[in-house]
């Protein structure tokens, strides 16, 4: 019998500093790590602890992984303070991942906020390596403030890429860092873009407010439900639907998700936390 | 197949196998060790324990990375409520990653039920669609005629266990008109049963129910957990990772969807940060989210979270209240 709570031992070999809260790591599997863009996998310091976190690499790029991580309570402080050489443990991958032959033919937008732009990096970095299967991309990523934008270099990078659009927002612009592009929240990148609503499938991350607005607001565009993914977060521990934390309604996030289409809930408007 | 209950408890003791077996004290009866010393006192067939099965299956506190090997067991006189509740945690607990701890200690045990021939006033399994004795999850199981055991066995292990038993043991053949008996008993029990639970209604145990989400319901829950931890079908657990010094372990402990942390994520967010959106969700997550899961609903009518209750809650009438006639 498999033991569903055993992990890899994976070393880690850079560490990048992205915003004052978030960081990606490198990990080191020791070997090719097979997963499918959308899953997660859990991520953990031996003795601490350990939480759901997605690969934010493509899912061609099997070894060495990258795995983006916001500091906001016990484990992931522990994790933003390990240097280069350190153990981090690893187990997955778990759920079920964006449905890529749904979005064959179909224009791909991609809409994230803060450290939701993690898992639609490696959508969008995974749909890029065979971007001729897509009628285009836009990307519309927003974060508080300039300084917590993350991927930034990169993100110049993709603007340049044939059949891709970016479009970036911040909330507020504070005094002393610079910024010439939009300012407001990510929705209002949305407002003037104008797409073939019956071919265009969404992707949505980031946190709940932000995905509800965003959600409401792609649906007034036209978007399906069906057409509308989203990741959704929740509470996890065990990541194969056993120890029953992460449902929503009658869904494990863990094993149903944590991509899921809008119209799969039945009440959508209750599952924002 | 028919036989004395000192040799079937006799032989029980004689595989070395640890055996657990109720007991009576103050009204209530507990699972305990069944020994040569203590197996005058013993009372097979009285309403279910004080403790919910799960205690024996799926310890509260378990470290999961190394499993020691643990010894084989037999619970002997368990009542349907809660056979068809380890038939629950069997389909929760057993599918494509199974519970490496529950799944250890389910192959060592052997399961013998046993027809109720008492109940309580919160029993109210034929509310949920079940009977008062064994139907199914058992090994072997026992209905009491006239001072003798009919024994019957459910599975390749039961049989097995009749096979060995059946060897130096005094065994009769089946008497006609013996399952006309236990019939008439097992009637004389439902009977009870329904003039008890006579005030609300009839369900099945695969029978998807409906809920109105109430907010009144919830006035007087104190948020104690109770109802959670004493419930034979409530697994939720955590998963904490713990170190002492090079050795580090997962470990395993039962947590409860009624307490506030349950659901919080990182940051603070609550999907369930309400007192009755958590009382709301346990009844979902009864009736209706786990016959979609697994085709069974979490409640087996066994009464325990309606005596534990500071509130006096009665999860017949919360059901009834809930409950949208469709
Ligand atoms: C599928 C999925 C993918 C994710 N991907 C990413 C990603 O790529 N990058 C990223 O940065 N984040 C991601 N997250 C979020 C990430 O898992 C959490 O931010 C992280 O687990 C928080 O860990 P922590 O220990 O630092 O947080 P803490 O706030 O310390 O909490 C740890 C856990 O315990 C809970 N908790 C906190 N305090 C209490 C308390 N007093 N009582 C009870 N429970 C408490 C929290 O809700 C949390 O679940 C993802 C989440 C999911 C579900
Ligand atoms: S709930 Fe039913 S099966 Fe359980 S002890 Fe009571 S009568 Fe027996
Ligand atoms: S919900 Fe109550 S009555 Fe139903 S199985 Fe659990 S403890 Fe027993
Ligand atoms: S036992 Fe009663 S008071 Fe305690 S949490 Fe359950 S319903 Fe609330
Ligand atoms: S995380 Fe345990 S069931 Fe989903």
């Amino acid at each position: 019998m498999v033991n569903a709570f055993e992990s890899i031992r994976t070393k880690l070999v850079k560490v990048i500093t992205e915003s004052p809260t978030i960081k990606t790591f490198v990990l080191d599997c020791g070997g090719d790590f097979e997963f499918k863009t959308g899953q997660f996998v859990e991520v953990g310091l031996p003795g601490v602890g350990e939480g759901p976190f997605t690969p934010s690499c493509s899912h061609y790029t099997k070894n060495p992984i990258e795995i983006t991580i916001m500091k906001t309570g016990y484990m992931t402080e522990k994790i933003h303070r390990i240097t280069e050489g350190s153990e981090v443990i690893l187990r997955g991958p778990y759920g079920n991942g964006y449905p890529l032959e749904k979005f064959e033919g179909k224009h791909v937008l991609i809409v994230g906020g803060g450290v939701g732009l993690a898992p639609l990096r490696s959508l969008f970095l995974t749909l890029v390596h065979d971007i001729e299967r897509y009628k285009g991309i836009t990307v519309c990523f927003g974060a508080r403030s300039p300084e917590d934008l993350i991927y930034k270099e990169q993100l110049k990078e993709w603007a340049k890429i044939r059949g891709v659009k970016l479009h970036l927002s911040v909330d507020k612009v504070p005094k002393g860092q610079k910024w010439s592009g939009n300012v407001g929240v990510v929705t209002t990148l949305l407002k003037p873009l104008e797409f073939d609503v019956e071919n265009t499938v969404a992707a949505v991350c980031g946190p709940p407010i932000m995905m509800k607005f965003t959600s409401l607001s792609l649906l007034e565009k036209g978007i399906k439900p069906s057409n509308l993914y989203l990741s959704m977060e929740s509470k996890m521990y065990c990541g194969v639907g056993l120890c029953r934390h992460c449902t929503i309604e009658h869904y494990f996030v863990c094993k149903d998700g944590p991509v899921f289409t809008y119209d799969q809930f039945e009440n959508p408007e209750a599952i924002w936390a | 197949m028919l036989c004395y209950p000192e040799e079937l408890i006799s032989y029980l003791l004689s595989t070395g196998k640890t055996v657990y077996a109720p007991f009576k004290h103050s009204g209530e009866y507990y699972f305990e060790i069944l020994t040569e010393d203590n197996k005058q006192e013993l009372f097979l067939g009285g309403f279910r324990p004080a403790d919910p099965i799960k205690l024996l299956l799926f310890p509260a506190r378990v470290e999961l990375l190394d499993i020691p090997k643990l010894p084989e067991i037999i619970i002997l006189g368990v009542n349907n409520c809660d056979l068809q509740a380890v038939g629950f945690l069997d389909k929760a607990l057993l599918g494509e990653f199974p519970d490496p701890y529950y799944a250890e200690i389910r192959n060592k045990t052997l399961l013998i039920g046993i027809d109720c021939k008492e109940v309580k006033g919160s029993c109210h399994c034929i509310l949920q669609g079940y009977e008062p004795y064994p139907e199914s999850i058992y090994d072997l199981s026992i209905s009491e005629v006239g001072g003798m055991f009919v024994l019957k066995s459910g599975s390749e292990k039961g049989e097995k266990l009749l096979e060995d038993f059946s060897k130096g043991h005094r065994i009769l053949e089946d008497i006609p008109d013996i399952d006309r008996v236990i019939e008439k008993n097992r009637e004389l029990v439902k009977r009870e049963l329904e003039q008890l639970n006579s005030g609300w209604s009839i369900s099945s145990h695969t029978e998807e129910r409906k809920l109105e989400p109430l907010k009144e319901a919830v006035d007087s829950c104190i948020e104690c957990g109770g109802c959670n931890f004493v419930c034979p079908t409530c697994y939720c657990f955590m998963l904490n990772d713990e170190s002492r010094k090079s050795h580090f372990s997962k470990v395993r402990s039962w947590d409860a969807c009624q307490l506030k942390g349950y659901a919080r994520v990182a940051g603070g967010g609550n999907p369930r940060a309400e007192l009755y959106e958590r009382f709301n969700h346990r009844y979902a997550c009864k009736f209706t989210y786990t016959v979609r899961q697994f085709g069974i609903s979490a409640c087996t009518g066994c009464g325990r979270c309606i005596e534990v209750c500071p509130a006096s809650i009665d999860i017949r009438a919360t059901a009834r209240k809930l409950t949208i006639k469709k």
